[in-house]
Order: C-alpha cells, then sequence, then structure tokens
C-alpha cells in the first residue's frame, strides 16, 4: 500500500510541475464563474424593437406594459420611429420590430365587425421558431385589450351597456395573472429564466476532465518513447498509463466538482463524487485505449479535436440530439447519470 | 536568411501535411455525421415534446386550457400532453422522455367555479432552451385564459344580476366561441414583412459560420506536431545570425497561416456536405452559384487572421503537446461560447455579447458576416488588430526566452 501510495504521488507530482496542467485546473472554476455571472446578466432569446406610432393610445399602452413586464424569452428595445426600429432589425440590434398603430380603435372595429387590416406590422430579416413563439407572446400582450374590445362589443350588443365604468366594472374580475402559473425545477426550487446559459457547465467541465485523460495518453506516449517504465513487469506497463490517467484527472474531476458546487448545481455530494469517479474511470479507459490504437503523439494530438467536438455534437451539453452512437462517448453517459441523481 | 527560415518553415510544413489532412477529414467525418444523424432525427423522428400532467386532470377546466396551448402551438414547438401519477412524470423527465411535467393542484376545478384561483405548477426537466420555450407558452396561455374568464364571468354576472331567467350561459359561451375564433385567426392581426439577409447574418447563417470558426480552432490542435517538433535552441542561433526574432515569429506564422487557409479551404467543402444533408437551412448560401460561392469564400479567407494569430500565440505562450492542447480547447470553448459560436449571440446577455464580438473569434465572425451581406466597412480593423496583437505578443514572448520545447 505503502508503494503504491508512492506511486501515485510521484505520478501526480509530474502532472503538477506542468504549467498546461495548472492551466486546466485554474480553467474549470474560471469557465464557470463566466458562465454564472452571464446566467447572473440575465437574458432573453429574442430582442424586440417596438414602436408606438401612437403613443397616447391606450390600447397600444397596455400591450407595451404588458410586453416590459414580461420576464419571457423576448427583450424590449423601445424606438421612437419605424424607420429606426426597422434599421435595428437591418443591423441585427434587433431581431424584430413591432409597429403598434392605433390600436384602440383598430381592435374595436375588429370586435364589432370580425374584420380589419392587420393592426400590427411586424419586420423580421426572417421568420424562424423563435420569432414565432415571440409573436404568440405579442398575441398575449395584445389579448388583454382584444378581450376588453369584445367584452363591450358584446356587451353593448347583447345588453346595451356603453357606459364605460360599468364595463370596466363588469370586467375587472381581479384576477393575479402572475400566480397562475408556477415554475420549478425537478429539486423543487424556483427555475432562473436564464439557466440555459449554465445548462453546459457541467458539461464543459466534464470535456476538461476527458481533455486531462487524453493528455495524460500524450505523456504516456512521450514516457514509451523514452523508454521512462521499460524496467516495470509487463503488467505493470500496462496498470500504470492507466493509473496515470486516472490520477491527472482525479484534481481536473475535483476542480470542476467544486466549482459545480460553487455554481449551485450539484446534486447530493456522494452522488456526485461516486459518478465522477466513475466517469474518471471511463475516461481513463478511453484515452489508453486511444494510446494503444494510435501509438504516437501525432496521431493522438490529431484525434483529440475530433473526440472534443465528436462529444460536443452528440452527448446532452448545449442540447440533446439524441443522435445514434452518442453512446460510446463517457461524457455522455456522464450527463445522464447526472440527470437521475 | 529571413527567406531561408521561412522555407525552412515551409518543409516543416509540408512534414505535417498529412497529418493535418488526416485531422481535416476525422474533424469533417464527425460534423457530417452529426448531420446527418441530425437531418434523419428531424426527418424520421417528428413526435411532439412531451409534458406530463399530473394531479387533477380529469378537470374539463384544465383540459380547455390545454385545448388553447394546442392551439397556440404554431411553431416548429409541439407539445403533447399526458396523463400520469407525479412520480411516473419525474421519472419521465429525468430520463428525458418528457420535457416537463404540470402539476394540477387537489381542488382547481371547485377554485376555477368559484372565481378563485389555485396556481398550476410547472416543473421543468432539463435547463436548455426548450425549458425557457415552453415556460413561454404556458405564460402566454396563462394570459389568455385569465382574459377570457374576466370576459366569460362579466358577462354571466351581468346577465344573472340584470334577468336571471335568460340565457347567461348561451351568452357566455357565444363570447367564449368568439375568442376562440379570434385565437385561431390570431395571425391576421399581424402584418409580417420580411425583409431578408439585410445587414446581418440569419439564425442558421450565424451559426453555421460560428460553427465553421469553431471547427478550425478546434483543427488548430492538430498542429502541435508543427509547433512541437520545433528547436528551441535554433531561435536562439539565429537570433546571433542576425535574423530578428519578428522574421521567425512572422516567418512562422506565415506557414501557418498557409496551413490555416488549406483548412479552411477544406471546412467548406464540410460545411456543404453538412448543409446538403441537413438541407440547405441556411438562406444565405441557398441557391448561389459556383463562382459566386467561391467569391464570398475568397472574400471570407481574411477572417482566419486573427483566429490563428491567436492559436499561434497559445502555441507560443503554452508550449509542448498538452499544454497547447489544453489552452486551444480552452480558447476554442470560450471564444466558441462568448462570440455566439456554440448559442446563437442574440440568446447571450449584452456583457457577453460585448467581450464576444470583441475576442477574435468574434472580429473573424464580423468580417464573415460582412463577406456575406456586403455591409460594415470597418469590419477589417478588428481583424487586423488582433492578428497584430497576437503576433506582437508572440514575439515579446519569444524575446523573453519562452521557447517552445517539445
Amino acid at each position: 500500500m505503502n508503494r503504491f501510495s508512492r506511486w501515485c504521488l510521484l505520478l501526480l507530482k509530474r502532472c503538477f510541475r506542468r504549467p498546461g496542467y495548472w492551466f486546466i485546473l485554474a480553467a474549470a472554476p474560471l469557465l464557470t464563474l463566466a458562465l454564472l455571472s452571464a446566467a447572473r446578466e440575465g437574458s432573453r432569446l429574442v430582442t424586440v424593437a417596438l414602436v408606438l406610432t401612437d403613443p397616447r393610445d391606450p390600447a397600444a399602452v397596455l400591450t407595451r406594459d404588458s410586453l416590459a413586464r414580461s420576464s419571457g424569452a423576448v427583450r424590449v428595445l423601445e424606438f421612437d420611429a419605424p424607420d429606426s426600429a426597422r434599421d435595428a432589425v437591418a443591423d441585427g440590434t434587433a431581431d424584430a420590430a413591432w409597429i403598434l398603430g392605433s390600436l384602440e380603435e383598430e381592435l374595436r372595429a375588429y370586435a364589432e365587425t370580425g374584420w380589419t387590416d392587420p393592426v400590427i406590422r411586424v419586420v423580421e430579416r426572417e421568420d424562424n421558431p423563435l420569432l414565432m413563439l415571440a409573436r404568440e407572446r405579442l398575441y398575449a400582450a395584445l389579448f388583454p385589450a382584444l378581450s376588453h374590445a369584445e367584452f363591450d362589443a358584446l356587451m353593448g350588443k347583447r345588453f346595451g351597456v356603453t357606459d364605460e365604468t360599468i364595463l370596466r366594472e363588469r370586467y375587472d374580475f381581479g384576477a393575479d395573472l402572475c400566480s397562475m402559473v408556477l415554475f420549478e425545477d425537478l429539486s423543487g426550487g424556483e427555475r432562473e429564466e436564464s439557466a440555459y446559459l449554465l445548462s453546459p457547465v457541467r458539461g464543459l467541465l466534464a470535456l476538461l476532465v476527458l481533455l486531462t485523460g487524453l493528455a495524460s495518453a500524450l505523456y504516456a506516449i512521450g514516457d514509451d518513447r523514452r523508454e521512462t517504465f521499460l524496467w516495470l513487469s509487463r503488467p505493470g506497463r500496462t496498470f500504470v498509463p492507466l493509473l496515470s490517467h486516472i490520477l491527472a484527472e482525479l484534481p481536473t474531476a475535483a476542480a470542476a466538482l467544486l466549482s459545480l458546487w460553487a455554481a449551485g448545481l450539484t446534486r447530493g455530494a456522494a452522488g456526485e463524487c461516486l459518478l465522477m469517479l466513475a466517469y474518471c474511470a471511463a475516461c481513463a479507459v478511453l484515452s489508453e485505449v486511444l494510446r494503444r490504437l494510435l501509438r504516437t503523439e501525432e496521431r493522438l494530438a490529431a484525434v483529440i479535436p475530433a473526440v472534443l467536438l465528436i462529444s460536443l455534437a452528440l452527448s446532452p451539453i448545449f442540447a440533446d440530439l439524441g443522435l445514434p452512437l452518442r453512446g460510446i462517448l463517457p461524457t455522455d453517459w456522464y450527463l445522464r447519470a447526472a440527470m437521475l441523481l | 536568411m529571413g527567406y531561408r527560415y521561412l522555407r525552412m518553415q515551409l518543409k516543416r510544413a509540408l512534414g505535417t501535411a498529412v497529418h493535418l489532412l488526416g485531422v481535416a477529414l476525422l474533424l469533417a467525418l464527425s460534423v457530417v455525421l452529426a448531420g446527418a444523424g441530425l437531418a434523419n432525427r428531424d426527418r424520421e423522428n417528428r413526435e411532439p415534446m412531451t409534458i406530463a400532467v399530473t394531479g387533477a386532470v380529469e378537470d374539463r377546466y384544465l383540459q380547455k386550457g390545454l385545448g388553447l396551448i394546442r392551439a397556440l402551438d404554431s411553431s416548429r414547438f409541439s407539445l403533447r400532453f399526458v396523463p400520469m401519477e407525479e412520480e411516473t412524470a419525474r421519472r419521465a423527465v429525468r430520463s428525458g422522455e418528457a420535457v416537463g411535467y404540470i402539476r394540477v393542484p387537489e381542488g382547481f376545478t371547485d377554485a376555477v367555479r368559484l372565481g378563485d384561483r389555485l396556481p398550476v405548477t410547472y416543473v421543468c426537466g432539463s435547463a436548455d432552451v426548450s425549458a425557457v420555450l415552453a415556460r413561454e407558452i404556458a405564460e402566454a396561455v396563462a394570459v389568455l385564459q385569465a382574459e377570457t374568464e374576466n370576459a366569460i364571468y362579466g358577462v354571466q354576472r351581468y346577465a344573472w344580476e340584470t334577468d336571471p331567467e335568460s340565457d347567461w350561459y348561451g351568452e357566455s359561451m357565444r363570447l367564449f366561441d368568439r375568442y376562440l375564433a379570434d385565437l385561431l385567426d390570431r395571425s391576421s392581426l399581424f402584418a409580417v414583412e420580411i425583409i431578408g439577409v439585410s445587414r446581418s447574418l440569419s439564425l442558421a447563417g450565424g451559426m453555421f459560420f460560428g460553427l465553421l470558426l469553431l471547427t478550425l480552432m478546434l483543427w488548430h490542435i492538430g498542429a502541435a506536431p508543427f509547433f512541437n517538433r520545433r528547436s528551441g535552441e535554433l531561435g536562439a542561433v539565429l537570433r546571433g545570425a542576425g535574423v530578428p526574432w519578428w522574421v521567425q515569429v512572422g516567418a512562422e506564422y506565415l506557414v501557418f497561416l498557409l496551413m490555416s487557409a488549406a483548412g479552411a479551404a477544406f471546412l467548406p467543402l464540410l460545411g456543404a456536405a453538412a448543409l446538403r444533408v441537413l438541407g440547405q437551412p441556411v438562406k444565405e448560401l441557398r441557391d448561389l452559384l459556383p463562382a459566386e460561392a467561391a467569391g464570398i469564400f475568397l472574400r471570407s479567407l481574411p477572417a482566419i487572421l486573427p483566429v490563428s494569430a491567436m492559436s499561434f500565440f497559445l502555441y507560443t505562450a503554452f508550449p509542448g503537446a498538452v499544454g497547447s492542447a489544453m489552452a486551444l480547447f480552452l480558447n476554442a470553448a470560450a471564444q466558441g461560447y462568448a462570440a455566439g459560436c456554440l448559442y446563437p449571440s442574440s440568446f447571450l446577455p449584452e456583457a457577453v455579447r460585448r467581450i464576444g464580438d470583441i475576442l477574435p473569434a468574434g472580429a473573424a465572425l464580423r468580417w464573415l458576416s460582412a463577406c456575406v451581406t456586403g455591409e460594415d466597412a470597418g469590419a477589417w480593423i478588428p481583424v487586423l488588430l488582433w492578428t497584430a496583437v497576437c503576433l506582437a505578443l508572440s514575439v515579446f514572448l519569444r524575446s523573453r526566452g519562452r521557447e517552445a520545447a517539445p
């Protein structure tokens, strides 16, 4: 045991003597910190340039206020003139421009006749699912004004009520819209709007651990070339590289776990540690298999970007595409297992 | 002497050409395979996303709400609601079978009848963009349902209070039908004008060029043999023989640039193959004649200047195969994230976008965007600035004795 511990210490010491290794250890918390502060900044998926051509129109003001209050995927930037909003879309500052005219009058006509020209001008560079979804948000913001107009029209037609005070009194039911739907994550905590910005953290840290294993495999090829461990028995020569991969990965894994913990993304200490240990072992095996298959530093260095790119694309780091062949990647196992913790 | 050094570097680069081609082929294969898998999945697996519904699922008001959600589902974001027990729903969310579940509280029906509201809870599964979209639809439905209830109860109350014998239920249903018609006809309220690719790229275009750039940055990891076989002593000897550091760095960068250009010539082919299997989602590149495509490619070549200079600097600062591989990967991940190669930059917070825009990858993307749209006359400034800064830093490190060693 004593001899084994000494081996472990010496192999670890070899890692810590390399500046690149310190760099990657520092990178784990730095990467997490950067993504954490990015998520705290808050973000929206769609940016809209909003223009009220008649700023005194009550329905337009109601719609604008509703959009400004919403904490959803749409960020609203207000512009004074349709041309400047259009320019913002052309420049890419905004994804769409929504130009609101005299809504009150137009919605009233729509409610009474059931037909009207479009009431909102939408300018886009392209139409995509996100912008379609943003228009649903616009419809939801417009809906209170439309609903008032429909209600007023029916009350006027069926009951002859046109008095604004009575109409408002009858309509305003006192709904607390915000409390209709609550949002939680699986742990019962409140889900932040910008949580998607933090979702790749675990995957990127897992890639760092994999990269450490692959880097250790590069060192091991150097050891083979220099015949560093030639004096060991055959089983020893098989075991030492694998041990060195795992030992190189462990400090990175610890840094990754600490970073996840600091970002509030851990789900139970024991489960996380066990899972990370299993992941380190899987990465070490993959690195060792690649080292034995490729044999030279050049070939292994050539394969590293492909392994990282494939892991990035096939594992659920940024999105779960559910593509075939993903099961051969340790990152995919690790991330799926982490969801079950 | 400088010219001879350049020729020597060229010979060294040719020695690694087969290796670099292998890296490019591997990257190409992985990207095309991922693209093919994605396209195949898109074609075959058009199943809607599952949202589990737990709790008081038999509630007819709830059924009405779910109907509203289905009516709202005009985007590609298709939903399917499956009633199940809460524990089963949690397992389904954890295993990825469902994106989330709705918990309907007991007494929901009674509360609605009495005009009270008991909130339903939406429990999100993954924290990716789909969760944001699901939340967005849920919030829109909450507004629609609350306003519809306001109007319907308003009519019912008025009719009941003024004439209890009147058909108050029929009146309120008439209004409900009207709301449903409004909902189905909602697109007629908007006049959508598409101005096309204007002075910036489309969402798919931005992602396409971003991914190409990310692939190029990762491909640079494969250039390790070119840098790691470099002899540190030779640099000092050449310096003594009158070849200044900046000439050495310049010659090596020029050769690395040629290697990158060769890789960049390969990447569009890979991109074209990926686009072919994905059905040409990038509208900027649709229906291009070969001459037009070649023109865009040639104009976009300077985009490799800053990213190659950054990689060159990292190879100088982190000598050795391992240190450089790690540094280059982190560089690709950090720049790729901030500049919008991994997420569309419009999804990122303003501060991150600003940082991303000023990074070398951001400068390269700005140049690529300018090449396609023909706008942005000042796009060359950050490209040249970053190239100069990275090369100057490389010269500085060399002159301080930071030699690359294998």
